[in-house]
């Protein structure tokens, strides 16, 4: 309001619109206050205040304040965004070393594991052929077949218990028309194909009980 | 709020609302002494705009006692800078800034007159040029306005100011001179 009073005094003292007094107080006024003195000799070069200029001016000031806290809440965003850019940056990097470390010991059991059932069965295998009826006999021999089911073998039904399996075998020394029973819904397809593909047989009737059981867990060994 | 406290608020939230305040008061005196020296009203205002976006940045960092005098000279630079960035070569006249650096100056210490004093002032008054001493007489003694002095000797108002000025500068050098030789 100062400022007001001060602009108005101006404003009388370039239009002469002052008493002589008046004049003489806001030179004096002027005379320890340059910058007073600095703006009355602008406003003189202009001719007198501008009322309109200077609202304007206050508005592009008030303008200028207010947008402040727009660019403010900008700049806090961006720098927001970054830290979760970051944030997640850092999360991915986590997640991807959690799994590398996760992944590669385990590659490395697998092998090991690979190599485990290669070289030693994990299962025990025991043959038992029913007198009987059964008249088939592997060419080699019944050790043939087991060391057929130890190396090829692998089991992925993960059964132990007895195994009834009965087949024909034709002129080629093919087995065919092979059942196993033993657990239902189980149709032991490895252990067909090895039957039928993998050993020839003498004979032409078979009816055998095979016993499986783990040796021990993967660990043990 | 005071200046002081604003400028203290400003300084630890950087807020421009504060700042605003602080500034507001003083846009159209600043824009009067843009004009002093732009002679365009829209360079000015767009000065008056501009010195705001520096003191920004400047008063969190500047330790500014006195605010009113600091963003005088402070403009004044701005404008001068300005000026000869525009290769316009500034009119300034050396006499008037003269004068106001040293009014800044004696500001400081005041000086305690006693009533000896004025008895060496009638001789320093007669050590001043004719012009300066008629001036200084008329206006601060028969209290008589510039136009009225400028009428009255036939001289330019303009004249009448700096006479006064120089006046009053070579009177206050003159005084202490004899007040610390005594």
């Amino acid at each position: 309001m100062e400022n007001n009073y001060q602009l108005s005094r101006i404003h009388n003292y370039v239009h002469g619109l002052m008493s002589r007094d008046e004049m003489h107080a806001l030179e004096r006024e002027a005379l320890d206050d340059p910058f007073l003195q600095d703006a009355i000799d602008g406003y003189r070069l202009q001719n007198g205040v501008d009322a309109k200029q200077l609202s304007l001016l206050q508005q592009r000031l008030a303008t200028r304040v207010q947008e402040q806290s727009t660019s403010r809440n900008k700049r806090f965003y961006s720098w927001q965004r970054l830290a979760v850019g970051m944030a997640a940056g850092v999360m991915f990097m986590v997640v991807c070393t959690l799994l590398l470390i996760k992944y590669l010991p385990q590659n490395k059991m697998a092998t090991e594991f690979t190599e485990v059932v290669v070289s030693e069965s994990t299962y025990e295998y025991n043959i038992t052929p029913n007198n009987n009826k059964n008249n088939v006999l592997p060419i080699g021999g019944w050790e043939i077949l087991i060391d057929k089911l130890k190396s090829n073998y692998s089991n992925s039904e993960d059964f132990e218990g007895s195994l009834y399996i009965t087949f024909k075998v034709d002129e080629h020394h093919k087995a065919y028309d092979i059942s196993i029973n033993g657990k239902d819904s189980v149709k032991f397809e490895e252990l067909q194909d090895i039957i039928r593909n993998k050993i020839k047989w003498d004979g032409s009737e078979a009816d055998i009980i095979l016993d499986i059981s783990k040796i021990g867990s993967y660990e043990d060994i | 709020m005071n200046e002081k406290e604003l400028l203290l608020q400003y300084k630890s939230t950087g807020s421009l609302d504060v700042l605003g305040k602080l500034y507001a008061p003083y846009m159209s005196l600043l824009y009067g002494v843009c004009f002093k020296y732009f002679q365009d009203a829209e360079q000015s205002q767009d000065a008056v705009m501009q010195i705001f976006e520096e003191l920004i940045t400047k008063l969190k960092t500047h330790e500014v006692d006195n605010f009113k005098s600091w963003l005088h000279v402070y403009t004044k630079n701005y404008c001068l800078m300005q000026l000869r960035r525009d290769k316009r070569r500034p009119q300034v006249d050396i006499e008037e800034n003269l004068y106001e650096s040293e009014q800044k100056l004696s500001d400081v210490d005041e000086v305690k007159w006693e009533e000896r004093d004025f008895e060496k002032l009638e001789g320093c008054l007669q050590s001043l040029n004719a012009e300066q001493e008629q001036c200084v007489r008329l206006f601060y003694l028969e209290q008589k306005c510039y136009k009225d002095i400028a009428d009255e000797m036939g001289l330019d108002l303009n004249k009448v100011k700096s006479a006064i000025q120089n006046g009053k500068r070579n009177l206050k050098m003159c005084m202490e001179n004899k007040k610390n030789g005594k």
